[in-house]
This record gives C-alpha cells, structure tokens and sequence, in this order.
C-alpha cells in the first residue's frame, strides 16, 4: 500500500514537472525568438486573436481532461504534450488494455497504458522527424488522392476497429450488460444530431455532457439489477 | 527587420525546436521506463508486455504518417521546424491552420500568403499565438490530472459496488458520442466503420479457431489499414 501510494505520488510529480516544462518551451521559443530578433508583437495583436482561440479552446480543454484522463490514468501527462489524443493517444491505450486483459482505473492498466502510450509518443516523435528530413521528395507520394481519401477516413476506421476492444471483457471480473450502458449516449447523440444538426459542432461539450447521462443511466441499471460486477470463477 | 520566412526557417528555430523535441522525447523514454519496471512489478508477463510493444509500434505507424502529411501543408505557411514542433507536441494541423489564420487576420491580413510577405514580429505573433490557444489542456491538467485519475481508481478498486461499473462508463459515453457523430458524415464513414469493425471480428474468429495468438496483437493495425483502404472503394459506390 505504502508502496502503491509512493509509486503514484513520484509518476504524478513527473508528469508534473514535466508538463510544466513542455509548456515553458511551447512559450519560451517565441519569447526567445523576439527577444533575439527583436520582434515582439504588440499584447493587443496577441490578445486579439488568442483571446478568440482561448474562448474557443478552453471548455474543450476542460472537457477533455475530465473525459479522457480517468481513461489514460497517468499517462494523460504524456498525452497532453504530445497531443492527437482521439486518433491516436486512446486506440493505444485502449489496445493495451485489452492485450492484457485489465479494465480501466486499474494499476496495472495505469502501467500498461503509460507504458504503450510513451512508446507511440516517441515513435511519432522520431517519424515526424524523419518526415522533416525527407519532406520534400515523399511530398508527391503522400499527397497522391487515393492516400489523401483514405487520411480522411483514419479516424472512423479506428473507432470501427476499436468497437471490440471497449466491449470485450476479458478480466477475471467481468460487467454483466456492460453494452447496455452505451445505450443512453448513443440514442441521445443520435436523436440529437438528427434533429439539430449543428450539435456535430459541440462534439467536445457532448462528451462532457454525455459521462454525465451515462453515470446516471449506468447508476439506474446497477440499482435495477441488471449492470453488475460479477466474478468470472464463481459464475462457473 | 528580418521578414516572416527568414525567422521562419531561421538555424535559431531549429535549434530551438530540436532542443524542445528532445526535452519531450526523454520524458517519454523516462515513462515508458518507470512504468515498464511498474507493470512487472505488478506481475504482467514480460510476453504480455512485448505483445503491446509490438501492437503499440504497428498501430502508431498510420496515425503518423497522416501528422507527416500534415506538415506538408503546415510547413508551407509556417516554415518547417515551428510546423515540426507544433505537430509533435500538442498540436493538430486543423488547429494550426485557424490559430495562424487568426492571427494573420488580427493583424490585418485577408490572406495567409499577404501575411507570409511581412515581416518578422507577424510570425512572431502566430507562435505565440498558436502556443497560447492549446496550451489550456496541459494547464487543466497540471492541476486536475492526479485528483481525477487517483480518485477514480478508489472507486473503482471497491468490488461488488458502483465504482467498477462508473470506470467503464467513461469509455462507453465516449464510444457512445463518437459513433453518432461519425454515422452523420455520410455513408461512407458509417462503411468504413463497419469494414474496420468486421476485420477485427474476423481476425478475432481467426484467432479462435487456429490458434495463432501473433495474430491478435495486429487487430488493430490490420482493421485501420483494411477500414482506410475500403474508404477508396465506398465513396466510389455512395
């Protein structure tokens, strides 16, 4: 326990401290680049625009932390440096987790998860930067239709793909009518984007708004009866 | 007065960015060992760890060459290391390209391309500017982060109760959102869901049936790649 507690508090203070360097050097190459060429742009200029972006970005930025890091445990850090969290950051850690067979918010899927995503980090780290050396002569192959087509598709192609490693259980304790849950957000976010279609602009806000419903319903199923934990040993 | 592409593809930002880079690339390398030694500690095979090094690798190589495809377009309007730097840490094209139109346009540009004719303190307005609009999401949680993963860990370690049932609501409200607003785009998307989701059935009954594990740690790999490529086929029949 004691062991458990000192692991959690020095990953966290890593995470930590590392978060907060990354964000001194995503605003200390700008400072440092017009300080040394004595270019700094006027606060109002910045203010302007940032403040748009700001007010754009920051309640999906809250809803993102709260949706995705009970998911990525302590390898949310990770995924906020590095970012590409939906297309990339989650089907890796969902995927580890269903190799190993353990459910979310456990420690070993805190491991498992931070352990795989670091590993994607660093691989896209060193493939980008391979990109930026051979830039200019793989531009025409990347930039063919047929890959740009197929790009536009990554992302429901990985949720199609990621469909069965939410669903499938393979713990020693398992969720009986797990599936049932997705039930409520489904049938709410469908109904909704069919009569008002502008909702597919709040899609950040939709996730927010949508752990709440699924809590609630999942809350009423478990009080019915009908979700419950069960171990997988005894029901033999 | 340097000009806009002279500070955008200056040796200064390029040093800079290489030292960004490595900062983030060593803070990885120090995850992936703290927790590789962790999840040992907590009795996970080392075969176990080795099969997500290896579905981990195969799986991140699509998803990154489409952030390179990215820079292509990037680069062009930002200069190569700042599009290098933002596509690794953080950033998304799509993003990039409105926060750097934004503030083209605060300053007075209707294009992107008038703006790249300026000079230097418009470039210098774009990085900041870039840097200060997703930059929420790391600040959220440095202070949120630990409290949130750490108290759904308690709830969920009591057995028999709601907290493991709340856990596995997170991933179901996300899947829960995500499939409608994919389904929306148009029958393509909806077949290409289906297509990626049918091959990871498949590969799962392959495995059933012939035994060969291997197979299992490239689901993923396997059910993007055939879903992207199936794309090139559903918007040619819908």
């Amino acid at each position: 326990m004691q062991d458990e507690k000192k692991y959690i508090d020095s990953i966290h203070l890593l995470g930590r401290v590392g978060t907060f360097i990354a964000l001194a050097f995503m605003l200390g190459i700008p400072a440092i680049m017009c300080i040394v060429y004595n270019c700094w742009p006027s606060l109002s200029t910045v203010m302007t625009a940032g403040g748009t972006l700001l007010a754009m970005f920051v309640p999906s930025a809250f809803s993102e932390v709260i949706s995705y890091a009970p998911i990525l445990g302590s390898a949310s850090y990770i995924t906020f440096i590095t970012g590409n969290v939906l297309n990339l950051k989650l089907p890796v850690a969902i995927s580890a987790q269903s190799i190993a067979g353990v459910t979310s918010n456990t420690p070993e899927s805190d491991a498992i998860s931070t352990m795989a995503i670091a590993l994607s980090s660093l691989e896209t780290i060193v493939i980008i930067a391979i990109g930026v050396l051979v830039l200019r002569p793989l531009e025409p192959v990347l930039s063919t239709p047929a890959i740009k087509t197929a790009t536009a598709y990554m992302v429901p192609a990985l949720f199609g793909g990621l469909l069965m490693g939410t669903y499938k259980q393979s713990g020693k304790t398992r969720i009986k009518n797990k599936v049932l849950i997705a039930a409520a957000p489904i049938v709410i976010v469908g109904a909704g984007l069919l009569f008002w279609p502008k909702l597919a602009n709040y899609q950040g806000q939709c996730i927010l708004a949508m752990i709440v419903v699924t809590v609630a319903f999942a809350y009423a199923l478990f009080k019915a009866g009908i979700v419950y934990e069960y171990d997988v040993e005894e029901k033999k | 007065m340097h000009s806009y592409l002279e500070l955008a593809n200056s040796g200064l930002l390029y040093g800079l960015v290489i030292a960004g880079l490595a900062f983030v690339a060593a803070l990885c390398l120090v995850f992936y060992k703290k927790t590789y030694n962790r999840a040992i500690e907590l009795g996970i095979s080392k075969d176990t760890l080795s099969q997500i090094k290896k579905n981990t690798i195969t799986l991140t190589i699509i998803p990154s060459l489409s952030i390179v495809i990215g820079l292509f377009t990037l680069s062009t309007v930002i200069g190569t290391p700042w599009a290098w730097f933002r596509l690794s840490v953080v950033g998304a094209v799509t993003y990039e390209l409105i926060a750097a139109q934004m503030t083209t346009a605060a300053l007075g540009f209707a294009e992107m391309t008038e703006a790249m004719g300026s000079d230097g303190t418009t470039f210098c307005a774009v990085m900041f500017v870039m840097s200060m609009g997703i930059i929420a999401g790391n600040v959220v949680n440095l202070f949120l982060g630990k409290s949130l993963t750490t108290s759904m860990a308690k709830a969920g370690s009591k057995k028999g109760g709601f907290g493991p049932i709340m856990n596995g609501c997170f991933m179901m409200a996300l899947m829960g959102v995500m499939l409608p607003f994919q389904a929306v785009k148009g029958i393509p998307t909806v077949m290409v869901m289906a297509t990626s989701l049918v091959v990871s059935l498949l590969i799962g009954v392959i495995v059933k049936k012939t035994g060969a594990k291997w197979l299992a740690n490239f689901t993923m790999a396997f059910a993007l790649i055939v879903g992207m490529a199936s794309a090139l086929l559903w918007t040619q029949v819908f």
